[in-house]
């Protein structure tokens, strides 16, 4: 409890990470209060004012289906949370352990893990995510997994380069001479000493998998529409760009803010969590 | 006039909020044809002087007063790009680092970086420059330098690259040549070569050299004249000579009590300087060493800092207290200075704790795509050693010679290619892993580098209790704090500090945690790997007496792997030097610094300087010429032959077997032989 005090604390000792903590608290907020939120159903179309510009009625305007772009927007939070933060979360996980595991035992285990790991991903992954949807069907579930999946052999080059480089360290061999086993050193020495490079990683993989789920619905083996999501809304707005900016830019905005919140919160707590910067004021 | 004259220097870096004074009101000239020592431990400001003095001081420092007088001009007033200073950098004032590994540039010849600092600095025509370069490297000592000079820096080894960044440094006939720790990284043997090396471009080409250095010895072996600096401030400078005979200032007087020197008696306790080296952020208005000073008095406490003035003729002291005070006061230190006679451990023959036999340590060498095995590297070439309960058994050796594969070995870290290690009789090779990690509680270590060697996202307490939770020495947490508080204690730190981390402490501190830890499994064995070659000098003494205070306590046994003779003398009972992963010669540790043997022990007895000039005038010593053979080329006869100036024909054919030359005294030398 005292050490997650003095986190929040170190944490939020610069006032950048509290704007971006909240700016992501708000998109959070967002995805889960939509219903309440969204003045109109997302797909509720009113054909008459197609393309209509910013008003009262339709605050940011409205797109070719004379949908409301706010509205769409706000739902299209909760596609690109769950997508974002499910795939980061497989690709972290999977990956990470790969990667330590790689790192630390080298040899055999190494030559293996990284060789598969190669073999499986030289396959371009839209071309993985167009076959695997054909096999499974496209829903948000299997997209996140693809997603995920694709960056494990990311996450698992940099651990383990990560892993090589503390394991050169003396007290690393402190704990082989003390007797410690091989799932100790793993998780209570190297695992706490390589996680700065995998919030940093997670941060940015948050906002490039919200792009990849714009470019796969983009593609058609995405989220289908008429289900709002980010990424789909500025493809389908990228065609009226010249007269109706705002039917893309506005989601666009939004993916901007997410991830630069998310990355600012990412060296927060990168920051935090490292224990030779304490008490240095930024 | 002086050739360089420092006058009033201040250097402060300004980070944090906090101005850091590195650099404190310094003063001090030189002149050609001298060598001067500046002696400090590291932060002292001993190298940050010379940087300012060359304008290289980087961000956040700053230069915020004083004037350098360079043959009268004050080359402060110089901006720090400016043709006159480039002019000075390197064609006026050379200097050569620590690490002559990264000062080389590794994609460009030598012979192309020397030519260009000749060029650069003169204007010779490339063919001139070209014949001077080649000149130069053979007046550093580089063999077949007309072949070697299109050769890159890897090529090369240590010490021949430092040669090259002497030759590098001299290409511009400098009037001013400041050495850095420039042997610090270097063996023994060849730093002395290299030293030797430069007193004479200094004595013969009228140069004026400035020695930076932590080594006292050095200092003494060397110098002319020792500017000592502590704290960002000169505290006494003086002929070298009258410095190390009668220190005026309590820190060079407590400083020499408390390294070790190779003509100790061995019965001689060091006294540590307690406490640790100064916070310069904080401005105390004070003597900077005062508050470790033993011999402070209320005086200290008021008066404000001390100035440099002169007690004698030409010997100058920063202290309140008068100089006949001091000596008094020093005389009298001298005499309640309990002789502590350390019981002598009765050697029992019958209870050895670990036997190491005829091990080798092979390493495969691969070549090609197949990876077709080539050649073995023989890292440990049928090494012997044992080690008798409750003693220490020193392991002396240059950087490569298999010392700490050696460690590793007995450890069981690596597999060994061939022989027996037995501890308690236990044969280690032939264990199950099971009972191996039940072993690793009865041996620990101790390592050399305290801040590589602790988890630093571990707290204090987490890294001491690691040992008690993974052999399940205590249960509950109630009982392992205990039991953690208690080794903290052991080893003179607070248990308060546990839930630190460990950047929070110094080096010494540091150490200390490390200690507590290998203490932790209860063992009996501990090995110790250059436990106190990373520690500043006025803190090394307080880990050697801690060391032994827990010998004695704990009735430990020592394995004490070092580099440094006049340490190991100390602390082991008996000493096994090795050469190129084999035993050359063990010997009780008296005996063995009296009567050497084997050529290479003199050697390198000989190349380790004492802390006092008078001593180091009537040493008579071998001189050692080159460098140790590549394990890949190990000569078919002795190892040392190529470097030995007493090697027989013999001794280019044959191997010489460690033999038993009188009671408790082996050798593998020819020589000694009949």
């Amino acid at each position: 409890m005292e050490k997650i005090m003095s986190f929040l604390k170190n944490l939020f000792d610069r006032k950048i990470v509290i704007l971006a903590a909240a700016g992501t608290l708000l998109f959070i907020g967002m995805a889960i209060f939509a219903p309440l939120l969204a003045p109109y159903d997302p797909n509720r179309q009113d054909l008459m004012s197609s393309l209509a510009k910013p008003s009262a009625k339709y605050l940011l305007g409205t797109d070719l289906h004379g949908r409301d772009i706010l509205s769409r927007i706000i739902f299209g939070t909760r596609i690109s949370m769950v997508i974002g933060i499910l795939a980061v979360f497989i690709g972290t996980i999977i990956g990470s352990l790969l990667g330590l595991i790689a790192g630390y035992f080298g040899g055999i285990p190494d030559l293996v893990i990284m060789r598969i790991l190669e073999a499986v991903f030289s396959i371009p992954r839209i071309i993985l995510a167009i076959a695997l949807g054909a096999v499974y069907g496209n829903g948000l579930a299997i997209l996140a997994v693809i997603i995920g999946f694709s960056t494990i052999p990311g996450y698992a080059r940099l651990i383990r380069g990560q892993v090589f480089q503390v394991k050169q360290n003396d007290f690393i061999a402190a704990g082989e001479v003390i007797g410690v086993s091989s799932a100790r050193q793993i998780l209570k020495h190297i695992l706490p000493n390589v996680i700065s490079p995998i919030i940093v990683m997670m941060t940015q993989n948050i906002g490039s998998a919200i792009l990849t789920e714009a470019s796969l619905s983009f593609l058609g083996v995405g989220i289908n529409p008429p289900t709002a999501t980010w990424g789909g809304m500025v493809n389908d707005g990228r065609s009226y760009l010249l007269t109706s900016p705002l039917a893309s830019l506005a989601p666009g905005v939004c993916i901007v803010i997410l991830v630069i919140c998310l990355n600012i919160l990412g060296d927060g707590v990168r920051d935090a969590l490292d224990p030779r910067l304490k008490g240095i004021t930024h | 006039m002086h050739l360089l004259e420092v006058r009033d220097l201040q250097t402060v870096f300004q980070t944090d909020g906090k101005k850091i004074r590195a650099v404190n009101h310094v003063s001090f000239f030189t002149d050609p044809g001298e060598i001067v020592a500046f002696v400090g431990e590291s932060g002292s400001g001993k190298s940050v002087t010379q940087m300012s003095i060359l304008k290289l001081v980087e961000e956040p420092g700053k230069i915020v007063g004083g004037e350098v007088l360079y043959k009268g001009r004050n080359i402060l007033a110089f901006d720090d790009d400016s043709p006159e200073m480039r002019k000075i950098r390197g064609g006026e004032i050379g200097m050569i680092f620590q690490e002559p590994m990264t000062s080389l540039n590794p994609v460009i010849t030598i012979g192309k970086q020397i030519t260009e600092m000749i060029t650069g600095h003169s204007d010779s025509s490339r063919e001139k420059a070209l014949e001077k370069a080649i000149a130069l490297l053979k007046s550093v000592g580089i063999p077949d330098a007309e072949k070697r000079i299109n050769d890159y820096p890897h090529q090369f080894s240590g010490g021949m690259r430092q040669r090259i960044m002497i030759a590098m440094a001299m290409a511009a006939e400098p009037k001013i040549l400041i050495a850095d720790e420039a042997t610090t990284a270097l063996d023994v043997t060849t730093g002395a070569q290299i030293l030797d090396m430069l007193q004479k471009i200094v004595r013969t080409g009228n140069v004026q050299m400035t020695l930076i250095t932590h080594n006292l010895g050095v200092a003494a072996r060397y110098a002319d004249r020792i500017y000592v600096m502590y704290g960002g401030r000169i505290l006494e400078s003086g002929d070298a000579g009258e410095i190390f005979a009668n220190p005026l200032h309590p820190y060079t007087y407590s400083l020499l009590k408390a390294v070790p020197r190779l003509d100790d008696d061995r019965d001689r306790t060091f006294v540590p300087i307690e406490g640790s080296p100064p916070d310069l952020g904080a401005d105390t208005g004070r003597c900077v060493f005062y508050p470790r000073c033993k011999f402070r008095s209320e005086k200290c406490d008021k008066a404000g800092e001390p100035d440099l003035l002169e007690a004698r003729k030409g010997h100058h002291t920063a202290c309140h207290i008068h100089p006949d005070e001091l000596k008094a006061l020093f005389l009298s230190a001298e005499k309640n200075e309990k002789r502590q006679v350390r019981q002598r451990k009765s050697i029992s023959e019958d209870n050895p704790v670990l036997t190491v036999e005829k091990i080798d340590k092979h390493y495969p060498v691969y070549k090609g795509v197949l990876r077709k095995k080539i050649a073995d590297v023989k890292a440990l070439d049928g090494v012997s050693i044992s080690l008798y309960e409750g003693q220490t058994l020193g392991i002396v050796g240059e950087s490569g010679c298999g010392k700490t594969t050696l460690a590793k070995s007995i450890l069981r870290l690596h597999d060994i290619t061939g022989g027996s290690i037995r501890f308690r009789g236990m044969d280690l090779l032939h264990t199950g892993k099971r009972q191996i990690r039940s072993l690793r509680a009865e041996m620990s270590m101790i390592f050399q580098d305290p801040y590589l060697s602790l988890d630093p996202r571990q707290s204090v307490g987490s890294i001491v209790a690691e040992p008690i939770i993974v052999h399940r020495m205590r249960k509950g947490k109630g009982a392992i704090d205990e039991r953690v508080d208690e080794l903290l204690r052991l080893v003179g730190l607070d248990p308060s500090l546990k839930t630190r981390m460990p950047h929070e402490f110094s080096g010494g501190q540091r150490q200390r945690i490390g200690i507590a830890r290998a203490l932790a499994s209860d063992p009996s064995l501990i090995i110790c790997d250059e436990p106190i070659s990373a520690l500043d000098v006025s803190i090394q003494a307080q880990i050697i007496n801690l060391l032994e205070g827990l010998q004695a306590e704990l009735g430990l046994s020592y394995l004490f792997i070092a580099h440094d003779l006049s340490v190991v003398k100390h602390i082991s009972d008996q000493i096994a030097v090795m050469y190129l992963g084999r035993i050359v010669e063990v010997s009780g540790s008296e005996e063995l610094y009296n009567n050497p043997l084997h050529p290479y022990t003199q050697a390198l007895l000989g190349a380790i300087p004492i802390p006092d000039p008078k001593a180091e005038r009537d040493r008579k010593e071998l001189k050692l010429q080159g460098e140790p053979p590549s394990l890949l080329k190990r000569p078919p006869g002795c190892d040392f032959a190529g470097r030995c100036p007493m090697a027989m024909e013999k001794c280019f054919r044959e191997k010489p077997e460690l033999k038993v030359v009188d009671k408790k005294h082996q050798t593998a030398c020819f020589l000694r032989e009949t």
